[in-house]
């Protein structure tokens, strides 16, 4: 039997945690796409320092769990209390949503750096050589040549790290900020109807993905004007 | 080259062959036999059908109607929605290990050692001895001239060396009948004359062989027996030095003259 | 009482209990991918096969597994689990809760979710076979399950190498999400620590480190597994 008035009320509930879901992921891969763009430079600069240091960052936070990440920055920095109070920053790591934030950005920054890298190097030499043959100067033959063929080459890719982002929020109800996951485990816990709470929660997070999955596709279709129908040639 | 005496029994043979795929009739009434040791050449253009029919006789395709005999063993058929395939699939097994086929695109098992490929099918299908297997693919692999590239990997093997193991391979099988299906055209053409090399040695050795070829030297050279199949029908059959001096049909005068 | 007293073996130290429980996570993690690749074997060749019905029913797992958090399905597995055993438990006379072995709960939750992940590393696989080295081996009459277990199954094992290990190393850290049912793996073990030193940041820096070596041992093996099996294709 389904309980028509226990999945109105679960979706409620729910409802309520979307806006915490959005502002973690859209956060995170904001400032995760900042520190990817530094750590992909790092790693493409030729300046051995800033590669060793990217090649850190990436390795550290691609060989670790999340969460371990989420509890290191949130409980373990609560260690050196005195000295951040200190430095005033403790108003920042004593919440928990500025604390998530930062482990989230961190964690796709370094995964989000591969791709960049990847992209980047995709680039065709034959593109950077015709750019260069044509006088253009270095930032403008990155920002005419290099960028908009490595975005589309990063496109697909770099959309599954956004929605691995969207998943990964829902890290964030285990330092009590009540996300989706967070609020559909009370309800479990309270209910103990684990399966009709699970499937609502669920609904959300694929409908969220589908959303972004649809983003996706229109940026590639915009991206790719070369990958669009022929244009009809006009009757002379 | 001299011809098996017309009374050697027919190795493989097939009747009145059809075979389409969707809408396209690419065999419409195919017959042709081979006896024991005669090599026949089937040529024509491409989309002629002649792969079709190699691969209609052990049965990679199934043939909608016609008859498929290899040695006395006549291939049994059932119905099923409306067409038909073989009764029994241990039969076709039986068929396949008789009859050896080498493709034109070799198909080694990547993942095996050309020793491995040669004797995977004899230890596997026969159920033979390993020992034994080895002993006779060693022989096998120095008859085709690659004893050396026994532990090679096929990657690491040139094409014209990757389709002389793909021979050795259909050989350890001690088939009744060799088929060949444009065994060199993947090849460069530098690579091609050791592979004919081999298939000439097969044909004086007295093997069975049908071998679909672009290659008129070898055709006219060491087949005992030419075909001409054009769109799904045989238009020449006969001794090679008759077809190629004398052809029936204005089409093959033509397929020559264009030097396909 | 210093970090590396507190990490050690001597009395007093958690190095020892560390080590247990990265133990615990190795098998926990083992235990989900084995059983992942059962569960991806039978989706992938569900997705494969001509059977609309199946083909929905993997799709579905798939993309379901895929676009929901790992967490919310190891609270189903664990809630959920406890609740379907309440059931079967009255039927016999039980009564209220009853708690389900927590590794039991984790490995059928990795197991199910690194499913969803293998079930395309080997669909991939199998699409990228060669068609011709199948013909060959059909060509010297191997029977279908000869040809499964002798060409199929060692070229798709080979192709679908290096997707496994990437899902091998989600599912490493994936593991760590176990935790929230009790279990006490390498995760847990550091909050246990840290919770009775009150040197949080120790425990889980210790943690993350042998995360690390475990992530980082399982690279170098996959890549010297890649390399003996990719001998002689270049």
């Amino acid at each position: 039997m389904i309980d028509v008035a226990f999945l109105e009320s679960t979706i409620r509930t729910l409802l309520g945690g979307v806006p915490l879901t959005l502002s973690l992921t859209a956060g995170s891969v904001a400032l995760g796409g900042v520190l990817a763009a530094l750590a992909a430079w790092g790693r493409l600069s030729g300046v051995a320092p800033a590669d060793w240091l990217a090649r850190l960052y990436i390795f550290v936070f691609r060989g670790t769990p999340l969460l371990v990440q989420i509890f290191l920055i949130y409980y373990g920095l609560g260690q050196f209390r005195p000295t951040l109070q200190a430095w005033g920053l403790w108003t920042f790591f004593r919440e928990p949503y500025w604390c998530a934030l930062l482990a989230l950005a961190l964690n796709t920054g370094a995964y989000t750096a591969e791709i960049f890298r990847g992209a980047v190097l995709s680039v065709p030499y034959g593109a950077l050589v015709a750019g260069r043959a044509c006088g253009m100067p270095r930032l403008l033959l990155f920002r005419r040549v290099t960028l908009p063929l490595a975005t589309r080459q990063a496109l697909p890719a770099y959309g599954n790290e956004v929605i691995s982002v969207v998943k990964a929020t829902s890290l964030a109800s285990t330092i009590t900020l009540m996300e989706i996951t967070g609020l559909a485990q009370k309800l479990i816990a309270q209910s103990f109807r684990a399966l009709e709470v699970f499937v609502c929660a669920g609904a959300f997070y694929l409908a969220l993905t589908f959303v972004i999955i649809g983003a996706l596709r229109l940026a590639e279709a915009w991206l790719s004007p070369d990958l669009r129908p022929r244009p009809v040639a006009r009757p002379a | 080259m001299l011809a098996p005496s017309p009374t050697r029994p027919e190795a493989v043979a097939v009747r009145d062959l059809h075979k389409h795929f969707g809408q396209l009739e690419v065999l419409r009434g195919v017959s042709l036999s081979a006896r024991e040791g005669e090599v026949v050449a089937i040529l024509g253009s491409s989309g002629s059908g002649k792969s079709t029919l190699l691969r209609c006789i052990n049965l990679l395709e199934v043939p909608e109607a016609g008859e498929v005999v290899v040695g006395d063993e006549a291939v049994a058929w059932r119905a099923k929605r409306g067409g038909r395939i073989p009764a029994d699939t241990r039969q076709v097994d039986r068929i396949r290990a008789r009859v050896g086929m080498v493709f034109q695109s070799f198909n080694l098992w990547s993942h095996r050692t050309v020793l491995e490929n040669v004797i995977e099918a004899p230890v596997h299908v026969l159920g033979r001895r390993k020992a034994e297997c080895v002993a006779e693919a060693e022989a096998l692999l120095a008859k085709v001239g690659i004893a050396d590239k026994r532990d090679h990997y096929p990657a690491h093997l040139s094409g014209g060396q990757q389709q002389r193991a793909a021979i050795a391979r259909a050989l350890a099988m001690h088939p009744r009948v060799l088929l060949f299906d444009e065994p060199t055209s993947a090849l460069d053409p530098e690579r091609v004359a050791e592979v004919l090399r081999v298939m000439r040695a097969l044909a004086e050795e007295g093997r069975t062989m049908l071998v679909v070829t672009h290659e008129m030297a070898f055709a006219r050279d060491v087949a005992h027996r030419v075909i001409f199949l054009h769109e799904g029908r045989i238009l020449e059959d006969g001794p090679s030095e008759q077809v190629f001096s004398a052809p029936r049909s204005e089409r093959f005068r033509q397929f020559l003259a264009r030097g396909e | 009482m210093s970090a590396f007293t507190l990490l050690g073996f001597g009395p007093g130290g958690w190095g020892g209990a560390l080590l247990v429980a990265a133990g615990t996570t190795l098998s926990l993690a083992l235990c989900g991918f084995l059983l992942g690749a059962v569960l991806g074997g039978l989706a992938a060749s569900a997705k494969l096969s001509g059977l609309l019905p199946l083909r929905a029913l993997a799709d579905g797992y798939t993309t379901l597994l895929r676009g929901v958090p790992d967490l919310l399905v190891i609270y189903l597995m664990y809630f959920g689990g406890s609740a379907a055993l309440g059931v079967v438990g009255s039927w016999f006379g039980a009564e209220g809760f009853i708690g389900v072995p927590a590794f039991g709960v984790g490995v059928v939750a990795l197991g199910v979710i690194s499913g969803a992940y293998q079930a395309e590393v080997f669909r991939g696989a199998y699409l990228a076979l060669d068609r011709g080295q199948i013909e060959a081996a059909r060509a010297v009459g191997m029977h279908r399950g000869l040809i499964l277990r002798r060409v199929v199954a060692p070229l798709v094992a080979r192709d679908a190498l290096p997707g496994l290990g990437n899902v091998w190393q989600i599912l490493l850290k994936d593991s760590a999400l176990v935790s929230v049912t009790g279990l006490v793996e390498l995760l847990r073990q550091a909050q246990v620590g840290a919770g009775s030193t009150r040197q949080p940041f120790t425990f889980y820096l210790a943690a993350g480190a042998l995360y690390l070596a475990i992530t980082s041992l399982s690279t170098w093996g996959f890549s010297r597994a890649e390399s003996h099996a990719r001998r002689g294709t270049r």
